[in-house]
């Protein structure tokens, strides 16, 4: 390559190096109300690392919140009520004008008819529970019926969530009666989820106006009959203009009882009510007769939302009954990184370390070569970074770090490869432009090979495994894929252009001539 | 000619005996046990004061935290970890010590009336500033998640099998029959070793290491299959018997092998011990997937290669037509034939 193109190039590749890392890495206020936030800290981080990008907001971390069975409360709520009852009636019976006994006497039964109704003998840690729901002698212990039910509640909440697959989601059972749920921050429908995941009870679909009032039409009202007569399954589907869907597939039976109740929404508009338990988690209005198998709701869906609203009516459809605990939630807090609010920073640090000593290594082995492989690495990390903020599934994780480490690896293995044989090459007294041009040709099918291999493999366990496999896993093989055009093409082309700066190329890469003794 | 090399390649009896005992010590244990997912906390207890904003506002917060480190210090508890939580919406905030499951329920609750009786604090005219707290102790129980667990062990094999399919054409049927024990045992190996030592992981984190034990191996195996593919082109290999090839190709590929593996493992231990506990906790035990791949790679999957490579040589010459001089039309004598 001549000096004029060499010079073009490597000017071109240090300011598109320059542009990237300022993107990724740079962050600063532009006036003061805006800042400018690099790449690096917009990117998602999941529930273990987080940081802040002001001062009201950041990223990382997760939220909970606690779910209530019918039957069992909070210690916070239980003594809110008990302080409001006992305030009332103090104040009614230290009132020194018209103090009015009745009314006393009225207060002070509420106040012990509250206690009696969640007795010291079924609390449970912060939990209090209702004498009547939960026990059936009196308050004394809580019965089996009870248990059980609690039982199933926690198995269908816990088999909603689990079905969402999401990375870092945590459920605990609380002192026996209550479920916490930890979602992270990254799961952009937390709050949609915390809601709909509560909701209990039979799937019914009914039609009419008003929710309240609207006639159910699955299951018909006859003997024996029951939802899943008229409805298979809820699925999810994503058109190509980015609207999310949840479909509803039909059983024949449930396709002829839609198709002859909605037969005169053409002429009156009618709105379907998809109800479990009192809860109405879809309703849309039907302008058109529906004599689909499967019928696709469209309406504020987002990719996240379609699928837990699909994954609850599923649940619902599977395990719903009348006779299922009701569920509330309570308060939702914020938690930050579970890792420490400096997990992030340093995670950042010993990435830059392993990236240094990679650098040193170069530079003491190959000498002035290693700025060849220092420039293609950079553009390499770069270009996973500005990835990994752009992918929208993808975000920072100890699983992400350690798939781009080990790819980082790969591609100073499949830098060496070629160097390595481009040394034994010069060694054996070819000229430097033919060691490189023969190291190239007979290393190809090698790193082609590896990348493929590793790719595949990476992809693979993508597909299939869920959570924070596959983010280590795309991470991973994204890697390889910028490893394999990095290895092929920019190393080649920075290798080419640096060099030809120098008339003594040996020294340029620290490649020896293999000295030869003399006979003579 | 027995070189080093060729040596190791003779002691696959005891790479075979120390896998086995290995991993099946650890399916026996992981039957038993599972692994130590203590990181995890599959249970604790916690200790929490829910304070509403007047506590903030009066510069209470430090007062409320030492007033529950006295109580604990009274009736002799030790927290693992003190963290404050806000309310998304409202104003309140929650104070949440977690103990260790075995913490006594008597001592957490003399805390709880100690804290409950001290949290009530006084403005200077001695009126009440009006704290609203909520004191509670709770058991937790985690839960555990089969799904993930099963598909990433169906993913580990899938890929397995598909890149292994591709290494068959590129690199040889018997490339790929050491390559599959090689990443088996470096796999099973690695879950093997965390099950038997009991060192302490998250609950995701042993099919990680199973997935990075697939793709080291898969790495440095290749990298060893490379250099035979390109040595046994050569006709100097054509005169070695299949142990002494494979060993003699091995000492041309052994130093890039030892080479990548320290990569990875420096760069494994560097992240691990420069990062935070709970990245450490995660990252540094992978140190073991890599070992494990190393060992396989280098001694495990070459020792059975030579078996692999000796029986598929042989069925390449049986397949092989061999000449056995010019054939003999009706009539003809063996002198003629000769002539």
């Amino acid at each position: 390559m001549g000096k004029v193109k060499s010079a073009i190039c490597i000017v071109l590749t240090t300011l598109l190096i320059a542009v990237m890392c300022f993107f990724c890495t740079v962050s600063f206020k532009l006036n003061d109300i805006e800042t400018f936030h690099s790449t690096v800290s917009l990117t998602g981080k999941d529930i273990t690392l987080g940081n802040e990008i002001d001062e009201d907001n950041y990223i990382g971390g997760g939220y909970v919140t606690t779910y209530y069975p019918e039957g069992v409360i909070s210690a916070k709520e239980y003594e809110d009520n008990l302080a409001a009852y006992e305030t009332a009636y103090k104040e009614a019976d230290s009132a020194t004008d018209n103090r009015d006994a009745d009314k006393v006497a009225e207060l002070l039964k509420r106040v012990n008819d509250y206690k009696a109704k969640y007795p010291e003998a079924l609390k449970r840690g912060s939990l209090y529970l209702e004498k009547e729901i939960a026990s059936e002698d009196e308050g004394k212990t809580i019965s089996d019926s009870f248990k059980t039910k609690i039982e199933k509640t926690f198995k269908i909440a816990k088999e909603r969530y689990e079905a969402l697959h999401i990375d870092g989601m945590k459920i605990e059972v609380l002192s026996d009666y209550a479920l916490r749920v930890t979602l992270p921050q990254i799961y952009s429908a937390s709050s949609y989820a915390f809601q709909n995941m509560a909701y209990m009870g039979e799937l019914t679909v009914a039609v009419g106006s008003d929710a309240s009032t609207a006639t159910t039409i699955f299951p018909e009202k006859k003997k024996d009959a029951v939802i899943g007569d008229y409805l298979k399954s809820f699925s999810t589907r994503t058109s190509a203009d980015g609207t999310h869907y949840v479909g509803i597939s039909f059983t024949s039976l449930g396709r002829e009882v839609i198709k002859e109740q909605t037969a005169s929404a053409e002429s009156s508009s009618t709105t379907l009510f998809i109800k479990v338990g009192d809860n109405v988690p879809v309703q849309f209005s039907v302008s058109s007769q529906i004599d689909q198998s499967t019928t696709y709701i469209s309406g504020s869906f987002t990719g996240e939302s379609a699928k837990a609203t699909s994954v609850l009516l599923n649940s619902a459809l599977k395990y719903g009954d009348a006779e299922d605990l009701t569920v509330s939630y309570g308060d939702t807090i914020l938690i930050p990184a579970t890792y420490g609010g400096n997990a992030l920073m340093l995670v950042y640090i010993a990435f830059a370390v392993t990236i240094v000593a990679m650098a040193v290594f170069f530079f003491v082995r190959y000498g002035l070569l290693g700025f060849a492989y220092l420039f293609t690495y950079l553009l390499f990390l770069f270009s996973m970074l500005l990835c990994i903020w752009a992918i929208p599934f993808l975000y920072i994780s100890v699983g992400s770090v350690l798939g781009l480490l080990l790819a980082s690896v790969v591609l100073g293995i499949s830098s060496a490869l070629p160097y390595e044989y481009a040394r034994k090459e010069y060694a054996l007294g070819r000229t430097m432009t033919a060691s490189v041009k023969s190291a190239y040709k007979k290393t190809f099918w090698h790193v082609f090979d590896l990348h493929v291999v590793l790719a595949a493999l990476a992809f693979i366990i993508y597909g299939i495994s869920l959570t924070g496999l596959s983010t280590f896993a795309f991470t991973f093989g994204l890697g390889i894929g910028f490893s394999a055009i990095c290895s092929l093409l920019v190393g080649r082309l920075q290798w080419a252009s640096m060099m030809s700066f120098t008339s003594k190329k040996g020294n340029f890469c620290r490649f020896k001539r293999e000295e030869v003794e003399d006979d003579d | 000619m027995m070189t080093k090399r060729l040596k190791s390649l003779k002691l696959w009896p005891l790479f075979v005996a120390v896998s086995a005992v290995v991993i099946l010590a650890g399916i026996i244990l992981f039957a038993l046990f599972g692994f130590n997912t203590s990181p995890e906390k599959p249970n604790y207890k916690t200790f929490e004061v829910q304070y509403n904003v007047v506590v903030e506002l009066n510069d209470k917060e430090e007062d409320v935290k030492n007033i529950c480190k006295d109580a604990f210090k009274e009736n002799g508890l030790s927290y693992d970890s003190e963290n404050v939580f806000e309310e998304v919406e409202g104003s309140s905030k929650r104070l949440v010590y977690e103990f260790k499951a075995s913490a006594s329920n008597v001592a957490l609750e003399k805390a709880k009336a100690t804290v409950e009786e001290k949290l009530a604090f006084t403005n200077t005219e001695g009126e009440s500033l009006g704290v609203e707290k909520t004191v509670t102790v709770n058991t937790i129980k985690g839960e555990s998640f089969k799904e993930a667990a099963w598909r990433a062990a169906v993913a580990i094999a899938v890929g397995a099998v598909v890149v292994l399919v591709y290494m068959g054409f590129r690199f040889g049927w018997a490339s790929v029959l050491s390559g599959l024990v090689g990443m088996v045992n470096a796999v099973f190996f690695t879950l093997g070793f965390f099950a038997i030592t009991r060192i302490p992981v998250f609950a995701v984190a042993p099919l990680l290491y199973a997935a990075i034990a697939a793709i080291s191996f898969m790495l440095l195996w290749l990298l060893h299959c490379m250099k035979m593919r390109d040595n046994f082109k050569d006709p100097e290999f054509a005169r070695f018997d299949a142990g002494e090839a494979v060993a003699a190709s091995l000492n041309t590929s052994d130093k890039f092998v030892y080479f990548t593996a320290g990569a990875l493992g420096i760069a494994v231990v560097l992240v691990g011990v420069i990062a935070a506990a709970g990245v450490r906790l995660l990252v540094l035990p992978a140190i073991v997937a890599v070992a494990a791949s190393l060992y396989s790679a280098s001694l495990l999957a070459p020792s059975v290669h030579v078996y692999c490579k000796r029986a598929f040589d042989k069925i390449k010459k049986n397949k092989t037509p061999k000449y056995n001089g010019k054939k003999k039309s009706k009539g003809e004598t063996e002198e003629q034939v000769k002539d």
